[in-house]
């Protein structure tokens, strides 16, 4: 047995400077990034670490960063949207200012592998209502829905990722009501290589006034799809 | 008063021998910095930090040889209170037969050591406020008439650059607009009005020499001419956010006929062409 009382000892004993030197060690090797990687769900939440700054680690957004609730969105939408900010087809419009704070916040991922991780993770998150922020008639929302978007976003705003197009159930209203006006303006959806886009951009016309456009986003904002 | 006796360990070879090689180890560390800077200085002068990285503005000699400057007349300081602190902590240092001394009076020669290197200090400072303001001045507060001018706005977290176009005037229908790209024609002065949409940002040309505060609500015009064909970067330097590290531009000076190119190119295209990848 040693003495383990330095002062006395005047010197730190040879056992107690291995120990020292296996805790480090142990330390170091804890803190060794592959190990805490390996598992895909650990390394895809590692990736999503830049995207809590705004959107939150439950995918609820936050209004007051522009960023909208992501949680539940299909992991192919996602990873469409990414991969237009990365090319530059989505948020790189002058007057787009929230989608040029995300166009840095791409950079953060390594392409298209990395994508298809954080997609899946966001995948994996569930839709985080938010209680109404704007007036609106949902049941008037309803009607118009109906008529002028459920043909390519489903009767129950589950999306139709054939089409490219999302969810819409349960997306933030204000976030609803900015792209519907970024697509009527052409700030969002106007790049030639923007195929969704192109094709959204006529629909967002088809809603006739102001009004409208916040009745239908309220109206998805509180939907709740029957299979959910 | 209990009499002065040294205790065993500090007896014969204990502590002087390392006190000895801090000194000298010090000593020669300090004279071969000294050396390199005053060599660096006298072989190349500004050419000394434009070989760490290239000085493309008409203005970025001045700054270098400024900051070199600085760098030499506050190093030689540096390096003269260093020595003379290790010199007199090796001088006057606890030996045996060497009592300890307390000065309570004034003494004027003793007082001049101080006094004047002090002076001399002040002399320096002068010679860096007077250089240093000649060159702010220049940079800053005049410029020479624009052979054009941009506008840059600055948000979280990206660049949008209003180029005037073919008509050479800005606010017009010809205006061409990018984002994080910035197109200037060479060995012409450029006048920027630099604005931001939400925060603080920072304009920041590292290979101009130049950096200058965006502050929201607030229009800031400088001016800049490049002296070298190439792409360079930019990047915010005034923190600004969680992207601020992921906010950089590039920066294309033209010959005449690229930024003829340029101009033709967007004045062609009826609406803002599509953005580029940003990587």
């Amino acid at each position: 047995m040693y003495d383990s009382n330095p002062v006395k000892r005047g010197r730190l004993g040879s056992s107690t400077r291995v120990a020292a030197a296996l805790a480090l060690a142990g330390l170091l090797g804890g803190c060794h990034p592959d190990q805490k990687l390996s598992a895909s769900a650990d390394r895809q939440k590692q990736l999503y670490a830049y995207c809590m700054q705004c959107h939150q680690a439950d995918g609820s957004g936050s209004k007051l960063a522009g960023a909208p609730n992501i949680g539940g969105l299909d992991a192919a939408y996602v990873e469409l949207q990414l991969t237009k900010w990365k090319d530059g087809v989505r948020g790189a419009h002058p007057d787009d200012a929230e989608g040029l704070r995300m166009r840095p916040m791409v950079r953060t991922l390594k392409g298209a592998d990395e994508f298809k991780e954080v997609a899946a993770y966001v995948a994996s998150l569930s839709t985080v209502y938010a209680a109404p922020a704007l007036y609106g008639d949902q049941d008037n929302g309803a009607k118009l829905y109906q008529a002028s978007c459920a043909s390519c976003h489903g009767a129950e705003g589950l999306g139709n990722v054939a089409m490219g197009s999302p969810r819409l159930a349960g997306r933030n209203d204000w976030y609803i009501v900015t792209q519907l006006h970024k697509f009527r303006s052409g700030v969002r959806g106007s790049d030639p290589r923007d195929a969704q886009g192109a094709m959204m951009r006529p629909m967002a016309m088809a809603l006739p006034d102001e009004q409208a456009i916040r009745d239908v986003a309220v109206y998805l904002s509180q939907l709740k799809p029957k299979e959910m | 008063m209990a009499e002065h006796r040294p205790s065993p360990d500090s007896e014969g070879s204990g502590w002087q021998p390392l006190a000895r090689s801090v000194f000298f180890t010090t000593t020669l560390g300090a004279i071969i910095v000294v050396s390199v800077v005053l060599f660096y200085i006298f072989s190349g002068g500004e050419d000394y930090i434009a070989r760490l990285i290239p000085a493309l503005s008409s203005y970025a000699g001045d700054i270098d040889h400024l900051i070199l400057l600085i760098a030499a007349l506050v190093g030689f300081w540096f390096f003269a209170a260093l020595f003379a602190f290790f010199v007199l902590l090796f001088k006057y240092r606890a030996r045996p037969g060497h009592k300890a001394s307390y000065l309570a009076t004034h003494e004027h020669q003793l007082e001049t050591w101080i006094a004047w290197p002090h002076w001399l200090v002040i002399a320096c400072d002068l010679v860096i406020i007077v250089v240093a303001v000649k060159v702010w001045h220049m940079v800053k507060q005049v410029a020479p008439p624009p052979d054009t001018t941009v506008r840059i706005i600055a948000q979280q977290w990206s660049w949008t650059f209003r180029h005037p176009g073919p008509d050479n005037k800005l606010d017009t229908a010809d205006d061409i607009v990018t984002i994080d790209r910035l197109h200037v024609p060479v060995n012409k002065v450029v006048h920027f009005q630099l604005r931001s949409k939400d925060v603080l940002h920072d304009f920041a040309v590292p290979v101009f020499r130049l950096k200058q505060d965006a502050v929201p609500g607030r229009t800031i015009t400088g001016w800049f001419k490049p002296t070298r064909a190439g792409a360079w970067d930019i990047q915010c330097a005034e923190i600004c956010g969680i992207g601020h590290g992921l906010m950089p531009a590039r920066l294309f000076v033209e010959t005449p006929e690229q930024h003829a190119a340029f101009l033709d190119a967007g004045a062609k295209s009826a609406q803002l062409p599509g953005g580029q990848p940003i990587y």
